[in-house]
């Protein structure tokens, strides 16, 4: 949790102070980059709470994500076609996706009528099993 | 666990970073490029109220040049009326203007307008044919030339006089004389022999023919028995001219 504190307030200094300015070509670039960026820190998230978090799978998605949003923006420029809209529908969708099973998860894991829920279940369960 | 717990909240970290170091770039980005768009709309508010100002001044001025003018034909009259050599030198005076453009003039001669033809059909689509049915400086210039060879004493395009130095020279869309912009259609007006002069202009391969054939322009003309000309009204300074006395010797 410090560790992510201290990212946020080094990004911010960093944006800030940093000597050059985007011009309007790159914009769009950088900002579906930025999409991919998040989609991952969601995702990274939402697979540490299911455990199954690794790093390999974390990084080579990064990189193959940014990777190809950027291609669409590029792809999109070369055409015509204001391809980074769909970069944008399918990142915000797996945006959102990914936000609700977190949240569901935090609720099941701190709501205390779900806890007792789960342990209800589980004593059933474990009754019939027994019973078996 | 515990070293994947430390893994995934470095991993998370860097990546924050990063997106907020991004977002904060991208706002001062977007931030700083509607700033200027907004500032560029101000100064083209600017600039053109200044050329309004700019344009009103010269008005103002150009009325100031005519009433000096007028005083300055007052005085010499009076100065004139009271010695002999002086009105001699007066009258001569009164011709060389007359022949430089210096004074309204007015006589028989001829009307001729240009108009520009709109191109219609497959021309337009081809989009080959820009240039065609356009008035341009070289039609105007050929008009004017022929009708100075056909012994016309006084021109003006559009109410600036044609003098010694005028020049017709395309600027975009519209046409310099004498350091005004003209647009069309263009008016050319000639003090001449107007039988002289139209047939000048009308012969076989003659400028007009020419205008409308190869250039596409619509071209009338009309004979009239009174035409009033304008005088130049354009600066008569001289920066590097200067009379000289004596041939000089050529190198």
């Amino acid at each position: 949790m410090i560790a992510v504190t201290i990212a946020v307030i080094l990004g911010v200094l960093a944006g800030l102070y940093v000597p050059y300015n985007l011009s309007s070509e790159t914009l769009p670039y950088v900002a579906v980059g930025l999409l991919a960026v998040m989609d991952t820190v969601f995702g990274g998230i939402w697979s540490y709470f299911e455990r199954r978090f690794n790093l390999t799978m974390f990084v080579s998605g990064l990189v193959s994500n940014s990777i190809l949003a950027i291609l669409f923006v590029l792809m999109g420029n070369k055409l015509g076609l204001d391809l980074s809209l769909a970069v944008v529908v399918v990142f915000g969708v797996r945006i959102f996706n990914n936000l609700s099973s977190i949240r569901h998860f935090l609720f099941k894991r701190y709501s205390r009528k779900e806890r007792i829920r789960a342990r209800l279940l589980e004593a059933s369960t474990q009754n019939q099993k027994n019973d078996e | 666990m515990i070293k994947r717990k430390w893994i995934f909240e470095f991993a998370i970290s860097v990546l924050i970073f990063v997106l907020v170091f991004a977002f904060t770039w991208q706002f001062k980005g977007v931030k700083k490029n509607t700033e200027i768009r907004s500032r560029e709309k101000i100064d083209k508010a600017e600039i053109q109220q200044s050329l309004y100002d700019a344009m009103e001044k010269n008005e103002k001025l150009k009325l100031e040049i005519e009433s000096l003018k007028e005083e300055n034909v007052v005085l010499r009259d009076e100065t004139a009326s009271e010695n002999d050599y002086l009105s001699v030198i007066n009258e001569r005076l009164s011709q060389t203007e007359l022949y430089a453009g210096l004074t309204d003039v007015k006589g028989k001669g001829l009307v001729i307008t240009m108009k520009d033809v709109p191109l219609t059909g497959e021309m337009k689509e081809s989009g080959l044919y820009n240039n065609y049915g356009t008035v341009h400086d070289i039609n105007i210039l050929k008009i004017v030339n022929e009708l100075k060879a056909a012994g016309a004493e006084a021109i003006s395009v559009n109410g600036e006089r044609i003098v010694a130095m005028t020049e017709v020279r395309c600027v975009g869309p519209t046409i310099m004389i004498n350091q005004e912009r003209v647009g069309a259609p263009y008016e050319i007006k000639a003090i001449g022999d107007p039988d002289t002069l139209e047939s000048a202009l009308r012969m076989n391969g003659g400028a007009i023919e020419e205008a409308t054939r190869i250039y596409g322009i619509a071209v009338t003309t009309k004979k009239e028995d009174e035409i009033f000309i304008d005088k130049y009204v354009g600066l008569t300074k001289t920066d590097y001219a200067e009379t000289a006395d004596e041939k000089g010797e050529e190198k």
